[in-house]
């Protein structure tokens, strides 16, 4: 809002300008234009327009801040993405911060002498170590037997994050179906489809006494309830604690 | 597990549904079926645009039950030709819809 009423301002600004440079012109004319002959006339009402023009570029590029970025430059965004790679890889931010992190912290524990090659050498053993870190946690995930030292470094110097605990809601039940019959004929699937992915999903992913009936039939008769929004809260970027809701449909 | 989304893979949202199965202490199953998207190229970076591209087959299975835990959050897919998309993984889908 206070964008609109800067680029406001300038605006009202500029035409006052303008209008003062204009008067301003015409008291300067010559007043004895009937003496002069048309042609050459002609010439100096030219000759103004540009003096006029040149005068209001001045004024526009001189007073005014248009240098600001567009917003429909964004509109772009998946034709830049297109066509020249995803859009971080233009950032500044990751030089500076790798000035910052790489570069500083490795003069600082380098001699000073010979110092960009003990720069490269500092930041490619850490980068290394990391590599090895996440080999031996994946390692870990795999069920591997490592030694107890290993595993407490690990857990001090894990990069996993801690599985969202949060509760995905589900919104906006539909009225009109009550069983899998009614379910399938409104998703315009086959009820053999539908039942032969929830036995699927049954077999893989629930115990055995928690099992949904393999029987269609019985199946078949299961209530149901159609929804048609799950909220789903994620983390904002560069954020802990504070969490957008995406909303699939 | 599926290249660089490490273990993550689109999907498109078929339909949000509770089942009630009351044979089991009448405990409620929160789902979604879906039809996933396959990875192209193992799920490899791709050297043109550095994205991952994804596919949908044409013998993908239509329905898919998944637990609705299991949904993490939308993602921004592209269209890149006929069933194919691009991952658009770097502009945060809050920025997105404010644009849009």
């Amino acid at each position: 809002m206070k964008d609109i009423f800067w680029e406001f301002q300038v605006t009202k600004r500029l035409g006052a300008k303008i209008d003062k440079q204009r008067r301003e012109l015409r008291h300067d004319r010559p007043k004895t234009r009937e003496r002069i002959a048309p042609s050459k006339q002609h010439r100096m009402r030219d000759a103004e327009r540009e003096e006029e023009t040149e005068r209001r570029m001045d004024l526009i590029f001189g007073e005014s801040h248009f240098n600001f970025i567009k917003m429909h430059l964004l509109s772009y965004f998946c034709d830049h993405i297109r066509q020249f790679g995803n859009i971080p890889m233009y950032s500044t931010e990751f030089g500076e911060l790798a000035h910052k992190t790489q570069i500083k912290a490795g003069w600082r524990q380098s001699n000073k002498k010979d110092a960009s090659r003990q720069i490269v050498q500092s930041y490619s053993r850490q980068h290394g170590i990391r590599m090895r870190l996440l080999n031996l946690e994946s390692l870990r995930h795999c069920g591997a037997d490592l030694s107890p030292d290993v595993v407490k470094q690990l857990d001090t110097t894990s990069t996993t994050t801690a599985p969202d605990i949060r509760r995905r809601m589900l919104k906006r039940r539909r009225n009109d179906v009550s069983n899998m019959a009614d379910f399938s004929r409104v998703l315009g699937f086959s009820i053999q489809i539908v039942c032969h992915g929830l036995i699927r999903y049954s077999r893989h992913n629930l115990p055995p006494e928690r099992r949904l009936p393999e029987d269609p039939e019985i199946l078949k008769s299961l209530p149901v309830e159609l929804l048609t929004q799950l909220e789903i809260p994620v983390l904002a970027f560069q954020e802990t604690e504070i969490y957008d809701i995406h909303r699939a449909r | 597990m599926y290249g660089a989304p490490r273990g993550r893979l689109p999907a498109k949202l078929v339909a949000l549904f509770k089942i009630r199965h009351y044979r089991c202490q009448d405990r409620v199953r929160r789902l979604a079926g879906i039809q996933f998207v396959s990875s192209v190229n193992s799920g490899q970076i791709s050297d043109v645009h550095s994205l991952v591209p994804v596919q949908m087959k044409l013998d993908a299975r239509e329905f898919t039950v998944v637990d609705i835990g299991t949904i993490l959050s939308l993602a921004h897919l592209i269209p890149e030709g006929d069933r194919h998309w691009i991952v658009n993984g770097r502009i945060d889908l809050r920025t997105f819809n404010e644009v849009y």
